[in-house]
């Protein structure tokens, strides 16, 4: 189950590398994630919140120990 | 509502004004949910982070935090890239040598989320040429979205996005839950922590994941004002 739990992740991330990928090669089918990010962070609420998700990466890989 | 709220209703109508309010409520819904996971987790700390963030947008949607700043037009200049990631690289340095978990990196990260406050908060500049009156950062979104094709086009990316994004959070917290189920368990369904904090702890792979966190950030802030 691990390797399948594993495969799970790393399948976002290849979803996210194909979206990446796509939107290069036709961006008038799917925007850029520059764009799109252009776009959403030009509101504050969506600025904040995406921004504080960022922040949280950083507590909690860097300052906050692993559960044990 | 917020000094940001209001020129989408002043140039667009009710309409616009329902989806700007339906759209910040998502924002704060996304906070709420993440808090309440947290609290699940046994992460307080964690949870009132977010649920801090969730107070702060719904203070601002209701108008009462009134904090006039104005972002400055993005001119990226060579001397300023040398810098950001001049810094960049002294904090992942710092980050490698520095006692894992200890005080330095607490103090960095914290000095971090506090400087880039305002910065985030600040209005972005309209588009150039878009008058004086009113218009904040939405200017900047009509630009990059003129045209029924690149509007559609972003549309189409930000429906990809979020479903790829809340795939990845709803399989995080599944495998949450299923660790949970049993003592064994957790071998089986490790969550994304359990898969890169053994990196974290190797000091060069800690400092790779620490440039690769601030040039996310760096891009990020510099988003949203084009």
């Amino acid at each position: 189950m691990r390797d399948v739990t594993i495969a799970g992740f790393l399948l976002c991330g290849l979803a996210m590398a194909v979206l990446v990928l796509q939107s290069h090669r036709d961006p008038l089918r799917i925007a850029p994630f520059s764009t799109l990010l252009d776009v959403v962070l030009a509101d504050r609420a969506a600025r904040f919140t995406i921004l504080l998700f960022w922040w949280w990466l950083g507590w909690h890989f860097l300052v906050v120990p692993p559960m044990p | 509502m917020s000094d940001e709220s209001r020129p989408v209703s002043a140039r667009s109508g009710p309409v616009a004004t329902r989806i700007a309010i339906v759209t910040r409520l998502a924002w704060l819904l996304v906070l709420v949910l993440t808090a309440v996971f947290h609290f699940l987790r046994g992460a307080p700390v964690d949870a009132w982070i977010f649920l801090g963030g969730a107070v702060v947008i719904a203070l601002d949607g209701l108008g009462w935090l009134r904090i006039p700043l104005r972002a400055m037009p993005d001119r990226e200049t060579l001397s300023r890239r040398i810098v950001a990631y001049t810094l960049i690289g002294v904090a992942a340095v710092t980050f490698a040598f520095a006692p894992l978990y200890g005080g330095v990196d607490t103090a960095i990260v914290i000095g971090i989320g506090v400087l880039l406050l305002p910065v985030v908060w600040a209005d972005r500049p309209r588009a150039s040429g878009a008058g004086d009156t009113g218009a904040t950062d939405e200017g900047a979104t009509d630009a990059a979205t003129t045209g029924v094709g690149a509007k559609a086009a972003v549309r189409r990316a930000a429906i990809a996005w979020s479903a790829v994004i809340v795939a990845g959070c709803a399989w995080e917290i599944a495998v949450f839950f299923l660790g949970r189920s049993s003592p064994t368990a957790e071998n089986d369904f490790p969550a994304l922590s359990d898969l890169v904090d053994p990196a974290v702890a190797w000091p060069p792979a800690r400092a790779a994941l620490v440039v690769l966190w601030l040039a996310g950030g760096y891009a990020l802030i510099r988003r949203g004002r084009r």
